[in-house]
């Protein structure tokens, strides 16, 4: 265990002190999620009198969750599967591979610092709506923090089945197509997902992108407490049961393949 | 004698061409052709050869950085694949992947990163550094990133990292290409110490530079077209492959016809070469012989009792070119 913190610790280390390289691009990245925020204005006013948003408090707060979990969605599934396809193109993964980092920490330490950029993006995003739009914040901090690391377990198992993708095929990841693009249509991110036929509906069902965007909601919004949300954080529960072993396992198996087939530093 | 590597069968197979899309069955290329090799702990082990005939193959296959298609590797008598993770802190990798590390950070911050995947605390990492980057004459590049280094200096740092955590196998995948002869001088003569320093630690090196493998290895494997041909002390390869060493009397006159004809029916294979450049000599006479043949002593006081006049004296004997010329020569050529 010790020797996971410290690997995990040494991938974060590292992609701090490379953003931190960046100075302008940091702030750059803050000053663009405060203008995510702000530029929900425009179409508040269009969707103003939507009976469908209304259900749901309005637009603004709506979208400030969406965008939120959607934020946290992409910076999940993308952040280990981007770290894994950019130290194949730096060269890099063969002397990570070469260390006694296990999948596991290799993994988890890779998007640590992701995670944790998006988790002060999402703090940033909550604070703007709440500044600019005086969105009421009524879910408890940890509550909201208890749900969001539970949706990154399952967000980031599909990015650990990308970045396999990533490294037997190099490009095409069908996963951001299909998983992605799924999530964005019928995960309720973007508009209430009771707009969609019954059957697309159901399709969003197998979504974890659907639990994640309605229990945030609930806490963030309604200021419920995580008990009145079992049935939620049980499905994201059991999408990260399954998920997380499959997808290291993928990983793994996409290395020892890569390995046979010489394939590790293609890119 | 305690064996540091150990292959059995090892073979290595290739898919290669071929497109889904575009059609066209993929060929294989055996990179590996059943190779059989033992390193002794120890020792320093030269793996010379062509380019593309295995090298880096097998030496990946060594580091577990690939896994191979039939046959086995061992390190000290653990399998490289089944034992992958714990032989990787016995073994220190330079490969010829200039670019990895990570451009942004400066070669301490590289440095630190390896040192913590590789499990040492932070502030023995940081020791450690520092007292290697004494060691290479480094110090100075600590502080840069590593994008303002120079070919030879990123070379310098990975050299580095590969002894950070002090490993018991060093592979090294031409190891002096990109230094000057200064840089070259200080690792040759730090990996001659640090074999010296335990008798487990051995090193593998492959390189194109052949007097430097000559000098540094205690043994010398030779690969043609994916296999191990010969394996020996450079010594006992010249012995098996040359005929007998040269020395060539450079003199200032053509030698009689009746003296060269004596020394012709005396020494088997002598014979007169005429000057190629006008140089003011007339030309080489080649002496083969074997140490303790006699046969240099007779030719040299037959030219002095003709008044011969000597100019110079050269010893040519058979270099590791000549002999994985030989190597190869003598295989079929295959695909």
């Amino acid at each position: 265990m010790r020797e996971f913190l410290r690997c995990s610790w040494a991938f974060f280390r590292r992609d701090a002190q490379i953003t931190y390289s960046y100075p302008l691009a940091l702030l750059m990245g803050l000053a663009g999620t405060v203008m995510r925020v702000v530029v929900l204005w425009l179409p508040a006013q269009l969707f103003a009198d939507s009976a469908v948003f209304a259900r749901h408090g309005g637009f603004i707060p709506f979208a400030v969750v969406g965008s939120t979990i959607m934020g946290f969605f992409m910076a999940s599934y993308r952040g280990f599967s981007s770290s894994v396809r950019a130290e194949q193109a730096m060269g890099t993964l063969e002397s990570v591979l070469m260390t006694p980092a296990s999948i596991a920490a290799i993994v988890t330490g890779s998007s640590s610092w992701t995670m944790t950029r998006a988790l002060l993006d999402a703090a940033i995003t909550l604070t703007a709506a709440s500044l600019f739009f005086g969105l009421e914040l009524r879910g408890s901090p940890l509550a909201i923090l208890v749900l969001l690391v539970l949706t990154n377990l399952t967000f980031s198992a599909m990015g650990m089945f990308s970045a396999a993708f990533a490294v037997v095929f190099k490009r095409g990841d069908p996963f951001r197509v299909f998983v992605g693009g799924a999530s964005f249509l019928l995960g309720g991110v973007l508009y209430p997902v009771e707009i969609l036929p019954s059957w697309l509906r159901l399709a969003g069902e197998f979504l974890p992108v659907t639990y994640g965007a309605r229990a945030l909601r609930n806490v963030v919004l309604e200021g419920r407490a995580l008990d009145e949300l079992l049935g939620d954080l049980f499905m994201l529960g059991m999408f990260a049961v399954i998920a997380v072993p499959s997808g290291l396992f993928a990983f793994g198996w996409a290395i020892n393949r890569a390995k046979r087939d010489g394939s590790l530093l293609h890119y | 004698m305690s064996v540091a590597i150990r292959t059995r069968s090892l073979s290595m197979n290739y898919r290669v061409g071929g497109n889904f899309f575009r059609g066209g069955a993929p060929r294989l290329v055996h990179a590996l052709r059943g190779v059989d090799l033992e390193v002794p702990q120890g020792e320093i082990f030269g793996l010379v050869g062509r380019n593309g005939y295995g090298k880096t193959t097998l030496i990946k296959c060594v580091a577990s950085l690939l896994h191979p298609t039939r046959g086995s590797v061992a390190v000290f008598g653990h399998d490289t694949v089944r034992s992958a993770r714990s032989l990787r802190r016995r073994i220190g990798w330079v490969g010829t992947e200039e670019r990895s590390f990570y451009y942004r950070l400066t070669g301490l911050q590289n440095l630190m990163f390896f040192g913590r995947l590789q499990g040492i605390p932070g502030a023995e990492t940081r020791n450690r550094v520092h007292r290697l980057a004494a060691q290479f004459e480094t110090e100075a590049l600590l502080g840069r990133r590593f994008h303002e280094y120079s070919t030879g200096n990123r070379q310098r740092l990975a050299i580095l990292r590969a002894l950070l955590h002090d490993p018991d196998l060093l592979i090294l995948d031409e190891p002096t290409r990109s230094l000057d002869p200064f840089a070259a001088d200080i690792l040759r003569r730090a990996l001659k110490t640090w074999t010296c320093e335990r008798a487990i630690r051995t090193i593998v090196i492959t390189s194109h530079n052949l007097d430097e493998v000559e000098a540094l290895s205690d043994t010398v494997g030779i690969m043609s077209r994916g296999a191990l041909r010969v394996c020996g002390r450079v010594e006992a390869l010249r012995c098996r492959f040359g005929s007998r060493e040269t020395v060539s009397l450079n003199l200032a006159d053509p030698v009689a016809q009746t003296l060269l004809q004596e020394l012709q029916e005396e020494v088997d294979g002598l014979h007169w070469e005429p000057a190629a450049t006008n140089d003011g000599t007339a030309g080489w006479l080649r002496v083969p012989q074997r140490p303790g043949d006699g046969s240099l002593d007779r030719t040299l006081r037959a030219l002095l009792h003709d008044s011969a006049k000597i100019v110079t004296i050269a010893r040519q004997v058979l270099t590791l070119q000549d002999i994985i010329d030989r190597v190869d020569e003598a295989q079929p050529t295959d695909a």
